[in-house]
């Protein structure tokens, strides 16, 4: 247990610090954080709702968010996959993880980012807080319940010299 | 009809939608105040030994905290900068860790109590460092007047030295982790950590084929 906790806060930190290098923000994390805004844009305009999308600020008539770091969803994903690809797991199992893993987080991530404009447009001070305070909780805690239910499903590993859970 | 008994891991869930609200609920109408004053002590006395030659103190104002750092603003008459500070977000780990805890089925009630009781100093140590970062993040920000990350100095200059561009980065990294990530992540990993067996037991034994 030692051994992962150590090596999930190795890849994490390795994770951080390559993701904040200032060429993978110009070229990798801000493309994929305008994207996402798209994507929220495009969810909004489809369910009938008025909404103007410009690089990342996303817009309805009341409010607009600029969608930055950690609401763009990356913060989470490294989490989720420093947590998989610490784990001892076959290599197939890891990817089909962190592939399906990925999708929930940012599923999860486009809805409260849509949940938040409204909210914003409705009250800022309820805006503020499930920002600040309840979404990430809960963004924190999907990673975790991912986690849980691919570590169910991981083919048993076993140890030398220990036996195989029953 | 005879009953069939849930799942640790779906009572974990049912446990945690009751718990998780009620000590978030907890923690914004009461607890809040309390946490930000039990912080307030040891990132006073943080500031003081670790900060010395930048701040002089921290002042707390209801929910907001003044660092009166001894470095000067490029004005005449000379004048300290004032940082505000926002701590309550930091405070948010505490109601994360004791709802996970009361929510965890099959735990002895001294087992909790202990888990509570040492899990919240832990976190109160962990959360201390978090927000002694967060404050050398904004005294770096305001020393080398560069937008970093997603935060931005003011527009005041200061009669110091800036960073180095490698130590400027990874304050950047620093406080992105302890202001965006750790508040809320700490907690799970602290709840994972005091149980990791009783985890181990629900995942990979109960209901897995032979």
């Amino acid at each position: 247990m030692r051994r992962y906790f150590v090596l999930f806060g190795v890849i994490l930190l390795l994770g951080y610090i390559s993701v904040y290098l200032p060429p993978v923000r110009e070229h990798l994390v801000g493309p994929f954080t305008a994207g996402i805004t798209q994507v929220a844009g495009a969810l909004i305009a489809l369910c009938g709702g008025q909404v103007w999308v410009s690089s990342n600020t996303l817009a309805i008539p009341g409010f607009a968010v600029q969608v930055l770091d950690m609401c763009n969803g990356v913060e989470a994903t490294l989490v989720l996959w420093s947590a998989m690809l610490a784990f001892p797991a076959p290599w197939r199992y890891k990817l089909k993880g962190l592939a399906l893993g990925t999708t929930t987080v940012h599923a999860l991530n486009i809805l409260r980012i849509i949940s938040l404009l409204y909210l914003g447009a409705y009250d800022a001070e309820l805006f503020h807080w499930f920002h600040w305070y309840l979404w990430d909780a809960v963004i924190m805690l999907d990673i975790l319940v991912v986690f849980l239910a691919w570590l169910r499903w991981a083919p048993a590993v076993k140890r030398p010299g220990e036996p195989l859970a029953a | 009809m005879s009953r069939l008994p849930l799942s640790p891991i779906l009572r974990l869930g049912l446990r945690a939608l009751l718990w998780l609200p009620l000590c978030l609920a907890l923690w914004w109408l009461w607890l809040k105040s309390w946490l930000l004053g039990l912080l307030y002590v040891g990132v006073a006395l943080g500031v003081e030994w670790l900060l010395a030659d930048q701040a002089y103190g921290l002042l707390a104002q209801d929910q907001v905290w003044l660092l009166l750092s001894s470095l000067m603003l490029a004005e005449d008459p000379l004048r300290p900068l004032v940082l505000m500070l926002d701590p309550l977000r930091f405070t948010v780990a505490f109601p994360l860790f004791w709802g996970l805890v009361l929510a965890t089925p099959g735990l002895a009630r001294l087992e909790r109590c202990v888990q509570l009781v040492w899990g919240s100093a832990l976190l109160w140590l962990l959360v201390t460092a978090l927000l002694l970062i967060y404050v050398q993040f904004k005294l770096a920000l305001n020393v080398n007047q560069q937008p970093l990350m997603a935060d931005r100095p003011s527009t005041d200059y200061l009669l110091t030295l800036p960073y180095s561009a490698l130590v400027y980065y990874l304050l950047g990294v620093g406080r992105q982790l302890a202001v965006l990530v750790a508040p809320t992540f700490a907690p799970l990993l602290l709840w994972l950590y005091y149980n990791h067996r009783l985890l181990r037991e629900w995942w990979l034994t109960v209901g897995r084929a032979p």
